[in-house]
């Protein structure tokens, strides 16, 4: 049996995860005099390589000649996850220095207090323990540390900010959906997403390429590699060990955390780690698997978990996309799209207003994605018949495309769960994480309205509708905006942290990415991780100066 | 407008020679250098057929078609890449094939462009039309021939300001 690789040093903190929440907590905690040791399960990408710019016939030619794009993507054979053939979910995971920041949607919205409060509301499940006010402060501090550009609306379910950047103008078709949906009672504002629509801290502007998807070569959009941890590292306070895939919180005696153990992703020797604090910041799934296997004496149920909630009240956003061509845009000429790569426009939860009646809990937001001119024509397969009636049917809508996905809040079930009962071994001999997800009748009746405002919206811009199947939902998983499984909560029966990510029942572990968020909301997280993680890092810099911790 | 080196990659690519078509000009390992030339997934005749097949599906117009974009060389060498949608390709080609016989007693790459056209009919509500139908279109849109010179596509560029909707009669 391999000798186990042990470090002497006790650090003052580690961290597991370099995304948005690990990467924040990283720069929030090394700029107040902490040293830190990061473990990041990959490597750094490298921006020069990447083929933001290279055109899909390029990138056959490159292909044919043996390059390949970065790799950001993990592939689920070297890690897998366990899911019920019945009912899969597929996990996206982004093993690297930026994590899934490298390649994300850039959509940041604030949470509300229809969010923090909702359940206690409408009575599922448990509120969140923190209200707007509490994190007010840090959303605006994250606005002006990574720069979100977009509208200043202040709505109930999206509160606006007073540090936009420019907004960028709306394409033609956005313009056309937001008439539609003033006309048939919907909200469409200006969106927000964190793009540079000018230079900021350092940083360089958006050149409205719209191939962020690919990765910006420019690092015009926030990502946790170039935002937060290339400046932690001028503090000489940081330290990242790569290619570290870590499987266990390790604790001493009492059942206090003292340490981390994991794997070299490619060797696979095993190393430990000594720390007085530790932060898990995997991404939930991975976090919540990391909690789970954390197993000892104190802990039989894994660390923190003597309550049975760790692992359960899985939650995410049910999804699908509804496409069509608006009339006035049929037959004009092909204009540049691409804008900062997503869409200008959002559309935010509505239907808790103005007395609608509704027979299901929560809400849903709206994205609109791809508008006009995009790099190819996948919507030509749905268009009818062949030959130079079909080229000339899709030359004609090529510029005139609108496209729809709107996304529900799924409620947390105890039953929705990651487990590692029973579970194979992974390549290093640790227990993988199985998902257990199903949505509910709620989500059902939900996507039912989805479905109608959808419609609605595309008759009143009196659009060619693409066929789609009524009902339909994209694959669990697909939103990537996974939540619940290590939720935070004023109880400790019925939660895993408090409203400052701290572990209830181990005080110097902190959870600091969208496992503890409390709900899935109807909106993307990244914006909240990064203002939870800086706020739970200022109370955990706070109680380590007091030396309650 | 195609460069001269994209004329070469689809020169080469479609005569399947090795990349030393120009060796006197360009070295094999320089970026202007035509990809090495990809051995053929399906056999000869199957090829012919796919070639014809999705020429009719997205034809030469007054802009370039699916046999102009090489359309018929990237489905072959994704279906090098994909046993099972080889076999549904070879499936596709081979019903088609059987209707042209059926219907005019003659192998479709060898028929007519009418003849072409009514065997694809005959199978237009099958699974086998849709697969070739959504192999072709996907295929010719990610070309330079469809993309720019047939859709007028010119994104992926470097703007330093985002104009938007100039349309007085789009603003709300």
């Amino acid at each position: 049996m391999a000798a186990v690789r042990k470090s002497k040093k006790v650090h003052d903190v580690v961290i597991i995860g370099s995304g948005a929440a690990g990467g924040m907590a990283a720069w929030n905690l090394t700029r107040q005099g902490v040293d830190v040791l990061m473990l990041d399960a990959g490597q750094k990408f490298d921006r020069s390589k990447f083929w933001s710019h290279v055109k899909p016939w390029e990138r056959r030619a490159r292909l044919a000649r043996g390059q390949h794009p970065p790799e950001f993507y993990l592939n689920p054979q070297e890690q897998p996850i366990d899911t019920d053939p019945a009912r899969p979910f597929r996990v996206t995971r982004v093993w690297g220095r930026g994590g899934k920041t490298n390649v994300w949607g850039r959509v940041s919205l604030r949470y509300s207090d229809v969010d923090f409060a909702g359940p206690e509301r409408d009575g599922w499940e448990i509120p969140w323990p923190i209200r707007y006010k509490d994190i007010a402060p840090y959303y605006d501090k994250v606005d002006q540390l990574i720069g979100v550009c977009g509208g200043d609306d202040d709505q109930d379910s999206l509160p606006g900010s007073k540090f936009m950047l420019p907004a960028p103008a709306p394409r033609c078709g956005e313009r056309l959906l937001q008439k539609a949906a003033k006309r048939a009672g919907y909200p469409i504002v200006a969106g927000r997403r964190a793009v540079l629509t000018r230079p900021h801290n350092g940083h360089a502007a958006c050149h409205y390429c719209g191939a962020c998807g690919a990765g910006c070569d420019v690092g015009a959009f926030f990502n946790s590699s170039d935002y937060l941890l290339e400046p932690a590292f001028l503090t000489k306070r940081l330290t990242i060990v790569d290619n570290a895939v870590v499987a266990r919180v390790l604790v001493d005696d009492q059942g206090k955390a003292n340490g981390v153990q994991y794997f070299d992703r490619y060797t696979k020797e095993e190393h430990e780690v000594r720390a007085r604090i530790v932060i898990v910041a995997a991404s939930c799934i991975d976090s919540t698997r990391i909690l789970l296997n954390s197993r000892s004496p104190r802990h039989p149920n894994g660390i923190g978990n003597s309550n049975d909630v760790i692992g359960r009240y899985l939650s995410e956003q049910i999804r699908f996309h509804m496409q069509g061509f608006v009339p006035e845009l049929i037959g004009a000429a092909t204009q540049n799209d691409d804008g900062i790569g997503g869409e200008h426009i959002y559309m935010p939860r509505y239907n808790h207003r103005d007395g609608r009646k509704r027979d299901y809990l929560r809400g849903f937001g709206m994205q609109f994605w791809n508008t006009g001119a995009q790099p190819g024509a996948g919507f030509g397969k749905d268009l009818p018949g062949f030959g130079v009636d079909l080229k000339t049917a899709i030359k004609k809508r090529y510029p005139a495309l609108v496209s729809l996905h709107p996304y529900g809040e799924v409620l947390p079930r105890r039953d929705n769960r990651v487990t590692v009962e029973g579970t194979p071994n992974d390549q290093y001999g640790v227990p993988v994480a199985r998902l257990e997800y199903s949505i509910g009748e709620n989500e059902k009746k939900m996507a039912e309205e989805m479905y109608t405002m959808c419609e609605s919206i595309l008759h009143a811009a009196k659009a060619e509708i693409l066929p789609f199947d009524r009902g339909w939902l994209d694959f669990a998983g697909s939103a990537i905006h996974e939540h619940g499984t290590c939720r935070m909560g004023v109880e400790p029966k019925r939660s895993a942290l408090n409203g400052f990510c701290q572990m209830h029942e181990v005080k110097n572990v902190w959870v600091v990415d969208g496992a503890a968020f409390t709900t899935a909301s109807e909106k993307n997280p990244t914006l909240t991780i990064l203002a939870l993680s800086w706020r739970a890092t200022d109370y955990l810099a706070a109680e380590m100066k007091a030396g309650r911790v | 407008m195609t460069t001269r080196r994209d004329a070469l990659i689809t020169l080469a690519t479609a005569a399947a020679v090795p990349a030393a078509l120009d060796a006197q000009h360009t070295h094999a390992d320089s970026p202007s250098a035509p990809p090495p030339a990809i051995p053929r997934t399906l056999d000869d005749p199957a090829f012919r057929t796919l070639e014809a097949a999705c020429e009719r599906i997205l034809p030469r117009t007054d802009t370039p078609g699916a046999k102009d974009a090489g359309v018929a060389i990237i489905i072959d060498e994704n279906a090098g890449r994909n046993a099972r949608r080889k076999e549904e390709i070879i499936a596709a080609l081979a019903a088609l094939d059987a209707q042209s016989k059926q219907l005019h007693s003659t192998p479709f790459a060898a028929a007519s462009a009418e003849q072409q056209d009514a065997a694809l009919s005959s199978i237009l509500d099958s699974a086998h039309f849709r697969l070739l139908k959504n192999l072709t279109t996907d295929a010719y849109y990610s070309t330079r021939e469809g993309l720019v010179q047939e859709l007028g596509y010119h994104g992926n560029t470097y703007l330093a300001a985002f104009p938007g909707c100039t349309h007085p009669e789009h603003q709300s």
